[in-house]
Order: C-alpha cells, then structure tokens, then sequence
C-alpha cells in the first residue's frame, strides 16, 4: 500500500473574456478500484456560481459546475491524498476463451465492453494483428500482457502523430501515438477476439522508487486499459489494468481515476464557453508519494 | 367553422339515429353526400379544400431539405367503427405501458439484455444511447408521455403496428387540420354521425403539460412557463410545432431562447430570464445538450441535462426515449412484450428481423423480395446506394445497420382528391398520452397515404397524401377522458415574457411590410405615368423622380438614378415591369423576407393575422396571359394596386386583431424605423443633386403620391406646388399619419412602453424644421443625420432587447498525453 498526493491544476486563459462556461470534471479519485480516498477537493476560479457533483454510469465521480460572471481566466485546481492498493489479479490462468461470455457489473452485463463504442472500432487487420497473442487454450494473463508488449515494441511514441480525435484505426495504421491512443488500440484488439475491455484514465507515479529505474512520463494524465476476467463460479468480474506505454501490468504506481467504454466516457474536463477568443491551455499534474 | 361549400341536401339522407351508426353506414352516407363526382362537384371540392390548406398554409417539410409542399387531404375520411377502435385503443393503451417498462429497464438493470430477450448490440451501439440519461429521475415519475404509433392493417384485416414513435410524435397539427377540411367539405355530418372529437384530446395534453410545470416550480410561482423545444435544424417540425404552440398555448422555443442558470432552466425574454418549468422537447436526445450530449449539437442548450438531474425542469418525453423507437427493436418488441405482460399483446408488431443476426440475414440475402429494408437505429432512412443484388450496398458489410419488415400489401383506404376517387395502402398514425391518472389515445389520428406500398413500409413520414380519421361512438362521449380537475387557467398579459427571437422577428415582419408598402407605392406611381390612365400623370418630371425613386430603393437598376437616365438605358417602363418579377429587387426580396418572419413567428401570431400576412407577401403573381376580358391588356398597376391593399389590410389586423404578449411595440418600431429610412431616400431623391435649384411640381406630385398625401394637400393648397408645404405635410406634420413627424412621435411613445429590464433606449433624434439655406444641400445633410440616427438606434434596440444568438464553443479537450 502507498499513500500519495495528486494535485492536477488546469488553466485556460482566454484573449477575450468569457460570459459564461459550464464544465464537466471527472478529476476526483473513486472509492474503489484499489483506491481509498483519504480526502480530495476541488478548487475553481473565479469561484464558481453553480456547482454540484454526482455519479456516472460508470461510477466515476463528476463535478458539473458553471461559472457565470466574465471571466479572462479559469482554472480547476484537484487535490486528493489517496491510498493506493492495487489488487492482485484472478483468474489469469484460465484460457482466454473463457472470458468471452457472462460477466457481470453491478447489476448491468459488461457485454457493452464488448461491444465498439463512439471512439472504439476495429477492423480485420486489428484482428489478425491481436490474433498472434491469443493462441489457442493460451491463458488470458499470458495473452493480454503479450500484446501489451507487442503494442509497446511495435508502435511508437509519438505526440505529433495524432490529436484528441485521431480515430484509432489511423492510429494503427500509422503505428504511432499517444498513450490514449495506445489504450484505445488493445481495447479495440482485445474486444476483436470477444474480450471485455475498458478504458482506464489516471496518473502514473512521479518519482521511481530507488533501484529501479524511472518510468517514462510522469507529471501528466496517463491512460490505459484494463481486460474483464469472469470468474468462473459466478458472473464476478476481475478486471486486469494493463498499460501498453509501458508495456506492463499495472501495480501501485498506477493511479486509477475514471473508468468507461473510451475516452469519451472519462475525459477529465468537458466545457462549453460562450466567448472567449482563442485559449491557451496549460497542466500541471504532481503525483507524489507521501508517508 | 366556415359555412360548408357544398350543397348539404340533406333531404336526401336517411336520418342519424341517436346511437352511432355502422361504418359502413356513415360511409355510405359521406359517398352519397360526395356524389360520384359526374356534376364536376369533385372539383370544386378540390378547390375548396385547397384554399383551407393554403390559408392555413398547411404545409409539409421535405425531409432533405427540399421546398415546402403544401399538404394534398382527402376529402373523405376514413371512418373507424365503435368495436374495432375500442380494440385498437386497448392494444396502443397497453403498448404505451409495455414500451416504459421496456425503457425503464433499458435505462436501469438491463434485465432483458442480460435475459438474451433484446440483443445488448442494439443497446450498445445505439447512437442516441447516452449513459447520462441512466438515473436521470424522469418527470412524473414515468419517461413516456406523449407517444404515437403507426398501424397497418394486413389483408386479412388484423391491425399491427408498423413502428412506435417514443421521442416526440410530429402529425397532431396535420390531424387537427385535417378535421377542419373535412368539416368543411362534409358540414356537420361529423357531429350527426357521432364522430368522436379531437379537442378532449388536446385538452387533456395541456393541463398535463401544466400539472408537471406546477409540480417543478415553487408554490409561490403560479404562473409557470412551459415551452416546446423545437429543433433548428430540422424544418420538418416546423408546421406542427408552431401549429402546437399556438394551439396550446405553449412558448415556441428553440436552445438559443433558453438559458440554464444556477441548474435552473430560463427563457430568453425582452425582459429578462423567465423561469422555465416544463419543456416538451422535440429535439433529438443526444441534442438536447451539448455539454453533456452530442458536443455538435446546435439544437440543445447547454446545461439541460443539470437542469432535469436537479430536477428544476420538466423534460417530456424524458432524454432516452428515443431508444424504445429504434426500428432495430421491432423484432423483438412481441417477445419483450410477453416477458413484461406475462402473455401475449393485444396489438402484434409487423413480422421483421434484425440483420445483425447471421440467420435472420441470410435468409434476407436468399429473398430479398421478400422484405423491406430500414435503417435499424434511424427513424429516418438515409440515401444508400442500392447494389445489383436489390440490397444496400454496405448491407454485406453491416448488415447490423438494417432492420427487414417482411413485405406485405397493407390494407387500402378509399379517398377523394384530384377529382376522382382512389384507393390507396395507408398507415395511420395514432397518438396516446399518459398523465398520472391513465393513458388516453386521440379517437382518431392521422391516416397516411401512399401508391408506394415499399415506401410507405419504410417511411410512412414521407407520405405527403393524407386522409381524416372519423372514429364513431361519439354519442357516448359523456367526458373527457383522462381529466382531473382543471388547475387554473394562467392569465398573464404582461409584456416581459415575451422571448427575445419573437421580438426581433416581429421588428423585421415591421419593418420588410413597411419597405414593401412604401416600394409598391413608389412602382405603381411610377408605371401609371406610363400606362396613361391619367393623362395628368403624363408630367415628364413627376415620372423623371418616380423613376429615380424606385432605382434609389433598389428596384431597379441604379443606373437609373442619375439625373438623366435618358441615355443608352432600356426603356423604365419595360424595366419597372420586368422588376416585379425579380426576385433580388427590392419588391420581392422585402415580401419574401416578411413572410420568412412571419413565419418564425407564427406562433405568436392570431390565425387571422398570419393568414393576411402570408397572402401579402406571397409573390407577386406573373400577369395572365392574353387580353383581358373586355380587350385591354393587362395593367401591371393593377397588380400592384391588388397589392398594396393586401399590405394595408396587414397593417389593419395588425391593428386590431393582433397580439400575444407586448410583441406590438417591437413590430411597430420595427414600421416607424422603416418609414423613417424610406422617407429619408425619397426626399433626398425629391430635392434632386444640384443645388440651389427648387424642386419643380412634378417632384412635388411624385413625393405627395408615393407618401399617400396628394388628397391632403389638394385640401389644403389647391393645385399650387410648393416645396415648403409639401416639407410641412409630408415631414413636420404629427397629424399626418404618414409624416416623418407622425413616426418620430410614435418612436417615442413605443420606447417609453419596452420593458426596462434590457436597459433605457433614447429614440433616434430627428430635426423636422423646416431647412433653411439651400434646400437640396440641407435636406441631403438633414435625410442623411435621420439614417444615421436610426442606425444608431436600430444597434442599441437590438443589443439590448433582441440579441439572442450567441456563438459557443468547446472548451479545447485536454488531452491524455503523458506516455
């Protein structure tokens, strides 16, 4: 178990002012997929005329709030100490094929995570391209971090390549990407063979432990993904966090956030403004380890 | 209700008895009342029919975007007996409850995905299947108010249900109306035969309307405002809904008139924000709100979905609705059904398959004849190419994207139209609404017909061909169903509520009548001189300045403005004429334009008022061909003579029979702006360009006619022309109505009534004393100050009272770009 503190500051300045803006923030970390939130608030200025906080569909939690009065500037600050403890994964020894039926979340079936979603789709050479992990009988875990690492080795890591909305199959065409773009890939792969799969947003450590060595990107949003083990004595799902950036399994160092189909589901920051001009935006993410 | 145009001969009829009679009977009876069209009867039916659809200007949007058409009804109804209409009612009455639970469960648990009873796919990948509308708590308590199905009957004549509409039915208005045409054409045989009637229905849908705003607002509100959204983009909405509103009572609204504030929703009005408490959207449900729905939606209004999840705003139907209507459903509607009610339904779904399963798919591809494609998540069919196989051609790759009804020949109904008698297949189209007490269907609905039997399977809101829908047993009619206790009638007058798109819609219609009076005026003046019906009028100067008028106000070419105009130009008089069929001169494009306003603020309007208005800015007709009956040729002043009658009698309803909602003062401004600016570019004309030189009588003459002041100042001067009284009568003088004077003085009292809420506008200042020095170069400067001054103040009115678009945008994603 780590304790942490995450602090996620966004700033939009405007050339013109705004005459009002509403938002919607999914920035606060959830109660559960292997976090315990000891405390976490949000902070905008100008102090906001309206807000409020609810949870989604997807369980993850939401700010929804507007700022009314002209503004030149804006900014969400998020500051959470959470405790991290990550789960061990089940059910990776069984053949992969097990997993393509039953499950269950909540109430609802997870086949829509079996399903393409708005920014989710595959083709046939996405297919063929997964394929090669998903030999026969093979178990899941095998499989899944198997192509994790193939993603990793065989697209790069490049933020020129794509924008916000490059449709994945132009991303697997040009084998390039972000790491969104990356999640985006293996969910698509992963639900070709028949797999549940989600797509997980959040933060990765800042600073590396001693001894081992640091991992690439920090101080920024990160995404992933994360594939639907059923357990096989009832409908449970157990859901394995795999990140293709890094071309591994996702331990403590990974700070889960929201969870949903794709990116759509979880984006950490939804807003309309009316007025404005042009924006500059600029981030600032801290994740730093605390006793 | 307008007399019936037809001799009614009712000596010829058996008598109605007090029960309701057979179908058949009443059928008999409308074909003896019709005749068989021999006596030439039928056409004139068809005439008269016509003229209701065109005064009421009953017209049909193309779904592509195509021009309106105006709506072809039969003269005979269809006419449902007691029994069968009992069994349909009952059949729709417990589709509207198996269709909620079937959304309820879609929206929550997915049972009857998990069960395998609906495919999860046609959830999942369902376009207007928003997670946000999951846990939204809907108005009421209950998700479907206002439904519609379309039935077909099968040869053997069981009735089926072609498909459910769930988000928002269109068609009321139309069936409403097609009441009216059949009570116009068959008089009272309507009310003899015991027809039941339409307006229970709508009744009973406004105080529902009214009790889910009562139960959102405070107590302390009681006068709650209820819109209906009604999409921008889509203008095949555009009759019904302005047809509801008005006949309900509800504000026409679109996303840009609202606001959402503090979670709370707020109409735009020229006094402010205005509590919105209940909305009947009828805006596709990922458009409702582009902050939490479909971010490319220009129908919806930001924050929506905060308003209902706070529970501050009433939506119905609620945001999700639309998912019960997905063609894609149908095959398996019947099943859901027998797993909700335990049995099977009273009313069965047309035989269809989903594609998107391999065997129901194939047998498609093996009979393609045998079925009917639709798109399985649209209502609205796109265009896709059809490949040689007769099938879609991205059917083999997604044949998930289609729905397949198995081909029948539905049920034919016998009309009347175009002077004969035709049977066609139908679809006919019923409503149901459900209140807190129980689920009414409107006795009747609304039939559609069409030649195409494939077409009318797949797009029944295609059919352009539509018939009434008598339903008997209205003898029995003791209430009204559904009804609970009326809550009391909202009387509010006052001018603050009006919304800001209205205001400046109506300031336009002002304004575009005004410049199409004042344009028709200076026309007819000028085609006169040429036409000789007044040998008085032949003063080569009075038609020199007309001329120059008519080119200064964009008639005609401008070339025609300078001072002498005699040179290489085409002969005025061919050019005045030719211009009243062009379509950029000023004439025409000031009608089109006021009847554009007109029609966007139809709602606003009295039935009256709106059909004065659209007669007179209908376009000029071209001239018949040929002599007139007496051997003279046609006279282009007579047209426009017609015509500027036609705009006065605007300006009298207007007067007299208008007005919702202190929308008068903004149209009125919207007319003395106008006079003001139009006088403005005459006189300046009048003085001519060289100075130092009087205007000579035949300017004078030109000024006083084109201004409607020749009679006044006859009594006043006798023949004498002088250019300082005709300044005094047509500038300085408040008692002529027709004065610059009269406008400025009506500017100031029609400011001084705006609501204060959009801040203090000063009226435009106007120097109205007589000029002094040289006149041409003083009334130049002066006319010029006036169109400045207006403009000035046309800027202010218009920031402060009728802005309502504002432009927004997305906030830039911030994108997940760590490695």
């Amino acid at each position: 178990m780590t304790r942490y503190r995450i602090r996620h500051r966004t700033e939009y300045r405007y050339d013109e002012p705004v005459s009002i803006c509403h938002n919607e923030v999914r920035m606060r970390p959830r109660d559960d997929l292997g976090m315990r939130v000891e405390r976490s608030e949000l902070v905008v200025e100008p102090a906001p005329d309206y807000h409020a906080t609810h949870i989604d569909y997807f369980g993850n939690h939401v700010d929804d709030f507007a700022v009314q009065g002209a503004h030149d500037r804006l900014t969400v600050t998020v500051d959470s100490v959470v405790d991290r403890r990550s789960v061990p994964a089940t059910g990776v020894d069984t053949p992969w094929e097990t997993h393509r039926r039953g499950g269950r979340d909540g109430r609802r079936t997870i086949g829509e995570y079996r399903s393409s979603s708005p920014r989710v789709q595959w083709n046939d050479a996405m297919r063929d391209y997964a394929a090669t992990s998903f030999a026969g009988g093979r178990p899941i875990g095998d499989a899944v971090i198997d192509l994790t690492r193939r993603i990793n080795a065989d697209f790069r890591y490049d933020p020129t390549a794509t924008d916000v909305t490059t449709p994945i199959l132009e991303a697997f065409a040009s084998r390039a990407g972000v790491c969104q773009d990356f999640a985006h890939l293996q969910i698509g792969m992963l639900r070709s063979m028949g797999l549940a799969a989600r797509y997980v947003s959040g933060y990765l450590r800042t600073l590396p432990p001693p001894g081992r060595p640091r991992l690439v990107g920090a101080d920024a949003s990160h995404a992933w993904c994360a594939v639907a083990a059923i357990d096989p004595t009832g409908d449970d799902v157990h859901w394995i966090d795999v990140d293709p950036t890094n071309a591994a399994f996702c331990g403590d160092d990974h700070l889960p956030i929201a969870v949903g189909r794709d990116y759509d589901d979880v984006a950490p920051l939804r807003g309309v403004v009316v007025g404005g001009g042009r924006n500059r935006l600029k981030v600032g993410v801290d994740v730093e380890p605390i006793d | 209700m307008t007399p019936p145009a037809i001799d009614q001969r009712p000596a010829a009829e058996p008598p109605v008895d007090s029960d309701a009679p057979a179908a058949a009977d009443v059928r008999r009876i409308i074909d003896r009342h019709l005749g068989d069209g021999t006596d030439g009867r039928w056409t004139s039916i068809d005439r008269d029919i016509a003229a209701v659809i065109a005064d009421h200007d009953i017209t049909h949007q193309d779904f592509e975007g195509g021009p309106d058409r105006l709506a072809r009804v039969s003269a005979s109804p269809m006419v449902i007996g007691q029994e069968s209409w009992a069994s349909i009612e009952s059949g729709l009455v417990e589709r509207v409850g198996v269709l909620e639970e079937l959304l309820a469960d879609l929206l929550g648990d997915q049972r009857l995905v998990r069960d395998g009873v609906i495919p999860g796919e046609l959830l999942w990948r369902h376009p207007n299947f928003h997670r946000a509308f999951v846990g939204l708590s809907p108005a009421g308590g209950y998700r479907l108010h206002i439904t519609a199905a379309n039935l077909v009957r099968d040869a053997s004549g069981g009735w089926a249900v072609l498909d459910d509409r769930t988000r928002a039915p269109s068609g009321l208005g139309y069936a409403l109306e097609n009441r009216l045409v059949t009570n116009q054409v068959l008089g009272e045989l309507s009310r003899r035969c015991g027809v039941r009637r339409l307006a229970g229905f709508f009744d009973t849908l406004r105080r529902h309307l009214q009790t889910l705003a009562a139960g959102v607002v405070d107590a302390a509100d009681t006068e709650p405002t209820i819109g209906l959204l009604t999409p921008r983009s889509e203008r095949y909405r555009e009759f019904d809904d302005h047809f509801l509103a008005r006949y309900l009572g509800l504000e026409l609204v679109t996303g840009d008139d609202l606001a959402v504030r503090n979670g709370e929703t707020f109409l735009r009005t020229v006094g402010g924000l205005r509590r919105v408490a209940a909305l009947w959207r009828h805006v596709g449900d990922s458009h409702c709100d582009p902050l939490t729905l479909d971010p490319a939606s220009i129908d919806g209004l930001t924050g929506l979905v905060r308003s209902i999840r706070r529970g501050s705003v009433g939506v119905v139907n609620a945001l999700g609705s639309t998912l019960v209507q997905t063609p894609g459903l149908l095959p398996y509607l019947d099943a859901a059904a027998a797993v909700i009610l335990g049995g099977e339904p009273q009313l069965p779904t047309v035989r269809s398959v989903w594609c998107g399963d391999d065997s129901s798919k194939r047998r498609v591809i093996e009979r393609p004849d045998d079925w009917v494609l639709r798109p399985a998540f649209a209502t609205t069919p796109r265009r896709q190419p059809i490949g040689t196989d007769g099938l879609p051609d991205d059917f083999a790759s997604h044949p998930d994207r289609y729905v397949a009804v198995r081909r029948f020949e539905p049920a034919r109904s016998d009309i009347v139209l175009d002077a004969g008698r035709h049977s066609l297949g139908f679809v006919l189209k019923c409503f149901a609404l459900r209140t807190d007490r129980a689920t009414g269907v409107l006795p009747g609905g609304l039939a559609r017909l069409d030649e195409d039997t494939d077409r009318l399977l797949r797009h029944p809101q295609a059919a352009r061909t539509t018939q009434d829908v008598w339903v008997l047993g209205g003898f029995d009619d003791a209430v009204t169903l559904l009804s609970g206790p009326a809550p009391p009638p909202p009387v509010r007058r006052i001018n603050d509520e009006l919304p800001s798109r209205v205001a400046e819609q109506l300031f336009w219609l002002g304004r575009y009548v005004e410049r199409a009076e004042g344009t028709a005026r200076v026309v007819r003046a000028a085609i006169e001189c040429f036409e000789g019906v007044d040998d008085a009028a032949l003063v080569p100067e009075r038609a020199a300045t007309l001329i120059r008028m008519a080119a200064a106000i964009g008639q005609i070419e401008p070339a025609f403005g300078i001072a002498d105009w005699s040179g290489d130009l085409p002969d005025p008089f061919a050019a005045l004429v030719d211009s009243l069929s062009d379509r950029d001169a000023t004439l025409a494009f000031s009608l089109s334009a006021a009847s554009a306003a007109a029609r966007r603020s139809r709602d606003r309007l009295s039935g009256d008022a709106y059909r004065i208005i659209r007669r007179a800015t209908r376009r000029l007709a071209e001239p018949p061909a040929g002599a007139t009956p007496t051997g003279f040729p046609h006279r282009a002043s007579d047209r426009l003579n017609r015509r500027i009658d036609a705009l006065l009698a605007v300006a009298g309803v207007l007067h007299e029979n208008y007005v919702r909602g202190g929308a008068w003062p903004y149209l009125q401004i919207g007319r003395r702006v106008e006079r003001v600016l139009l006088s403005a570019e005459l006189l300046s004309v009048w003085v001519g360009e060289t100075p130092n030189v009087t205007p000579n009588a035949g300017g004078c003459r030109a000024v006083l006619e084109v201004t409607d002041a020749t009679m006044t100042y006859r009594t006043r001067n006798g023949s004498t022309y002088r250019p300082a009284a005709v300044w005094d009568l047509v500038v300085a003088d408040a008692d002529n109505p027709r004065s610059v004077a009269f406008a400025d003085a009506e500017l100031r009292r029609l400011i001084g009534s705006l609501p204060r809420a959009g801040g203090v506008v000063e009226p435009p200042p106007l120097d109205l004393g007589e000029p002094t020095g040289d006149w041409v170069t003083a009334i130049h400067r002066r006319t010029a100050r006036w169109s400045d001054a207006v403009a000035a103040f046309v800027d202010e009115i218009t920031r402060r009272h009728l802005t309502h678009t504002r432009s927004r945008r997305l906030h830039a994603d911030t994108r997940t770009s760590s490695p």
